[in-house]
């Protein structure tokens, strides 16, 4: 499953969901918001371009890595602090695939999917720099 | 009509969705030259010689314009072209 969404997730389903009788291990990232001096954070997308993004990076993960499952949500909107932003799930035989599936996820999806994130502070608020690889 | 859609700070500066009447043969580099200007956004966009600044990425109907002409890439009635800074979610 991708998916772009405005509301929260239960982290425990979307665990229970890639639970499978040939997945051996289940890694989890859980991206949520670190109080850099902040009171929140909003997030935008490109709805429809980061939905297509992120299944081709799924795909290339299914591709390269052994894997029984491998999920994404993404929240957008206004976020606080500790407020929950990203979940991908990987399922695998072996720990290994699991854990270099999920890193590879999330280090391609920083680069190449189209959102972006501007912190909120009581002085104001500023875009966060983005990654300047090429997005397709 | 073309339809523009900016996003994050060029969002602020150009409007989330705005249609540009094509006047003729039009590239990507004259639509961002003639969206610039009642924008005072040239500074922005563009760098000194008129090209694309590096940080602007630009696609055409969900294809970025390095994959097609760049700045010279040609526009047709219909075309949806986005524009964003770097990618920062996660």
């Amino acid at each position: 499953m991708i998916k772009i969404t405005e509301e929260d997730f239960k982290i425990d389903e979307m665990i229970w969901k890639a639970k499978h009788p040939d997945a051996g291990a289940v890694v989890t990232f859980l991206g949520i918001v670190r109080d850099d001096d902040i009171v929140g954070m909003e997030i935008e997308a490109y709805t429809k371009r980061a939905i297509q993004e992120l299944g081709r990076i799924r795909d290339e993960a299914l591709d390269r890595f052994d894997l029984t499952s491998l999920d994404v949500i993404h929240r957008i909107g206004t976020l606080a602090v500790s407020d929950n932003i990203l979940l991908i799930v990987c399922g695998a035989p072996h720990r290994k695939d699991a854990f270099t599936a999920c890193e590879y996820v999330i280090d391609e999806l920083k680069e190449r999917v189209p959102m972006w994130k501007k912190e909120l502070s009581e002085d104001g608020c500023r875009w966060v720099e983005g990654a300047m690889k090429e997005t397709r | 009509m073309i339809k523009v859609k900016a996003f994050a700070r060029f969002r602020e500066v150009f409007g989330k969705e705005l249609g540009v009447e094509l006047d003729g043969k039009t590239t990507v580099v004259d639509l961002l030259t003639g969206l610039c200007a009642p924008h005072d956004a040239h500074d922005i966009i563009l760098d000194e010689s008129g090209g694309i600044k590096k940080y602007v990425n630009i696609l055409v109907n969900g294809r970025h314009i390095q994959s097609l002409s760049g700045a010279q890439t040609e526009l047709a009635d219909g075309d949806e072209v986005a524009i964003f800074p770097p990618v920062a979610g996660g």
